[in-house]
């Protein structure tokens, strides 16, 4: 009941908030566009107006419309990028760090070599070889991206996993003859879950951006709306020099904020963790509610008593 | 306890700890009054969750977030160069507190493993806080000091070459003991120092600080849940359960002759050394939630001689004569009709079985 309740830290509302909003025009983005993101029949380079709220393109298409419809892909492949990787960083960080030995080594190699292997470059020579209908298809981009993003995640929780398996409680079901698998996913997977919840917070992020990085070098099917193609588009009319930031900034917030929203959340996924994290993060509002003038810290607990006179007139 | 004023080292009055703030605090340590003379032993015994831990950590400032001091006054009276000053430790600034942590008040915490770093050997704990303390002291004095404290708690000075995890348990906890002595503190406070060492190491230790306290002068407050050990250690011991003290008396006079159920409890979950097999039998139940106590006294629940008057009201800490001893227990209120029963009243002279 009381783990349950809603976060009150203000970062982690903000962040819920963000991404919500985001979610929410993931799934309605394209239906409230009010105009066809392709039609390119209004004024060019109108500023933002009540027609246009963010303007229009040189080529005279609504920015608006082009943000909402491009939410949706972008953020699809975002979150199947990060899941996918985050399933592949469990199994393979898992079994690496518990079984050890052979496995450890090989797979340990394994997410060593795609931990070198600069992820973007690699990317664009598998993108190159995806037949032209793939390309525009979220599915396979979002697994494309998820092979380049597992490794880091797995080295984590590798560590972590390695750290927990000679810890009594993994060594008394050892003892006692739990099955491998069942040891892994029910002592120890509950452990990881903070990690794996960063973990996949951050590789969502990291998906979003390597999207929008390859759509905006125009490595993607450049006719599909995402937030990269419409940088893209404004890229390569020169919407920069032209000062036309209506078509170049709304993109860029958008994934900005998107980014800000996970790590505001990820705060709030460490101070649920550790209570002792909320305990001292309270906030500044909250401190003088309570009459801490300073942040208690360790070695000097805070005394909120009546001053030492009034409670001698008292006593 | 001495008479005059000018030799009490630790002054604690209406002493309350909370966990947590405002609406959410729970109250861990309620309203606790006592004081120190120099060289006394005081000892703390209550069961896990009891406060005695909150209460010394409240004391020294060293609790931890949501852990806030909500009422009270502690004075400690200084040593040294700044002989007859006192300090309100409530009020003292961070720069204050680290002045007068380890020279006048040193810790000794219950895991010694955790508090020596691996890394370093035993020496160069030592050498470093006589360093950062009295930079005119040479290397070779350094040494020879750290040797004259490992002798005092009987280890060989060899020692000092090694790493903790060269050590034995008890030889750890030692080297922690010698290492809180090592700036003559007036006030040394143990947080059962001895829990995690097997009986005949936990004697040792015992008699140990028995000759040290007489030796160098310290006073030293003792926590520990373990009654017979306070017994041979502590002139005087103060009970606790629920965040309060319960009772206070001479140790030997507590000993022999408990006034308040809960310390007869205590007792009798202990076996004692010598003499004859008694039944143990323990106090039935488990301590009181702190965030609903309840009503009267907190120990009513548990307690064989509970009546009415323990569920509404609380028991005041009194003073009820016999030689200077407190308790809060309707049972021992002049104005209380009921009799006392014959486990409480009995009287200090006679000896329970088979002790002494």
């Amino acid at each position: 009941m009381k783990a349950l309740r809603i976060p009150r830290s203000p970062k982690v509302i903000v962040g819920l908030v963000i991404l919500s909003v985001f979610i929410v025009l993931t799934v309605i983005g394209p239906w409230i566009a009010p105009y066809d993101p392709n039609a390119n029949t209004f004024i060019p380079n109108l500023t933002p107006s009540w027609e246009h709220w963010f303007g229009t393109t040189t080529l005279g298409q609504d920015v608006l419309s082009q943000l909402l419809v491009g939410c949706r892909v972008t953020m699809v492949v975002g979150f199947i990028a990060g899941l996918v990787a985050t399933l592949i960083s469990i199994a393979v960080g898992l079994a690496a760090g518990y079984i050890g030995g052979r496995t450890d080594e090989g797979l340990s190699l394994l997410a060593n070599v795609f931990l070198a292997i600069p992820g973007l470059p690699l990317l664009i020579v598998i993108n190159s070889y995806l037949p032209a209908g793939s390309q525009a298809n979220p599915l396979v981009v979002g697994l494309v991206i998820a092979l380049t993003g597992w490794a880091w995640g797995a080295r984590v929780l590798r560590a972590q996993t390695m750290s927990l398996r000679d810890r009594d409680f993994v060594e008394a079901s050892r003892i006692i003859g739990e099955k491998r698998w069942r040891i892994m996913w029910s002592e120890i997977g509950p452990n990881l879950l903070p990690i794996i919840a960063a973990s996949l917070l951050f590789t969502i992020l990291y998906a979003v951006g390597v999207y929008s990085t390859l759509a905006f070098l125009g490595l993607t099917n450049v006719s599909t709306w995402n937030w990269g193609t419409m940088m893209y588009w404004a890229q390569s009319n020169n919407a920069a020099l032209a000062n036309e930031w209506w078509w170049l900034a709304p993109p860029g917030v958008a994934i900005a904020l998107v980014g800000t929203s996970l790590a505001l959340i990820n705060f709030g996924i460490d101070e649920f963790i550790n209570p002792r994290l909320r305990a001292a993060g309270l906030t500044a509002r909250q401190r003088r509610r309570v009459g801490l003038t300073r942040r208690p810290r360790l070695g000097f607990t805070p005394v909120l008593r009546q001053s030492p006179t009034d409670a001698k007139k008292v006593s | 306890m001495s008479s005059s004023d000018t030799h009490l080292v630790l002054q604690v009055s209406n002493f309350s700890v909370d966990y947590g703030y405002a609406d959410e605090a729970v109250r861990a340590v309620t309203d606790v009054s006592f004081s120190l003379g120099r060289s006394r032993v005081l000892g703390v015994a209550g069961e896990s969750g009891s406060g005695k831990s909150t209460l010394v950590y409240g004391l020294t400032r060293l609790l931890r977030a949501p852990g806030v001091i909500s009422a009270g006054d502690v004075t400690l009276r200084l040593s040294g160069a700044r002989e007859g000053e006192t300090i309100d430790l409530l009020a003292a600034s961070e720069d204050e507190l680290r002045a007068i942590r380890w020279s006048e008040i040193s810790i000794v915490m219950q895991s010694a493993l955790n508090a020596l770093n691996p890394l370093h050997k035993i020496g160069k704990e030592f050498d470093e806080v006589l360093r950062v303390h009295d930079a005119s002291l040479s290397k070779p004095q350094r040494r020879e000091r750290a040797e004259e404290l490992l002798a005092l708690v009987g280890l060989q000075p060899d020692r000092l070459q090694r790493y903790p995890h060269e050590l034995s348990g008890g030889q750890r906890q030692r080297v922690m003991i010698a290492l809180a002595l090592a700036l003559r503190p007036q006030l040394v406070i143990m947080d059962e120092p001895t829990t995690a060492l097997d009986v005949v190491t936990q004697r040792e230790i015992v008699s140990e600080l028995h000759d040290l306290r007489e030796r160098l002068g310290f006073a030293l407050i003792f926590i520990t849940h373990d009654l017979s050990l306070l017994v041979e250690l502590a002139d005087e011991i103060m009970v606790m359960y629920a965040g309060r003290i319960v009772e206070r008396a001479p140790a030997l006079d507590l000993y022999r002759a408990p006034r308040h159920p809960y310390t007869l409890g205590l007792m009798e979950s202990f076996p004692p050394l010598t003499g004859e097999r008694v039944a143990m039998t323990g106090i039935p139940g488990s301590p009181p939630n702190l965030k609903t106590p309840p009503a009267g006294c907190p120990f009513n629940p548990r307690c064989a001689h509970a009546h009415d008057r323990c569920l509404s009201e609380m028991p005041p800490l009194s003073d009820i004569g016999d030689g200077g001893r407190s308790v809060a227990c309707w049972l021992h209120d002049p104005a209380s009709p009921l009799e006392v029963p014959v486990s409480l009243s009995r009287p200090g002279e006679s000896t329970p079985g088979g002790v002494k």
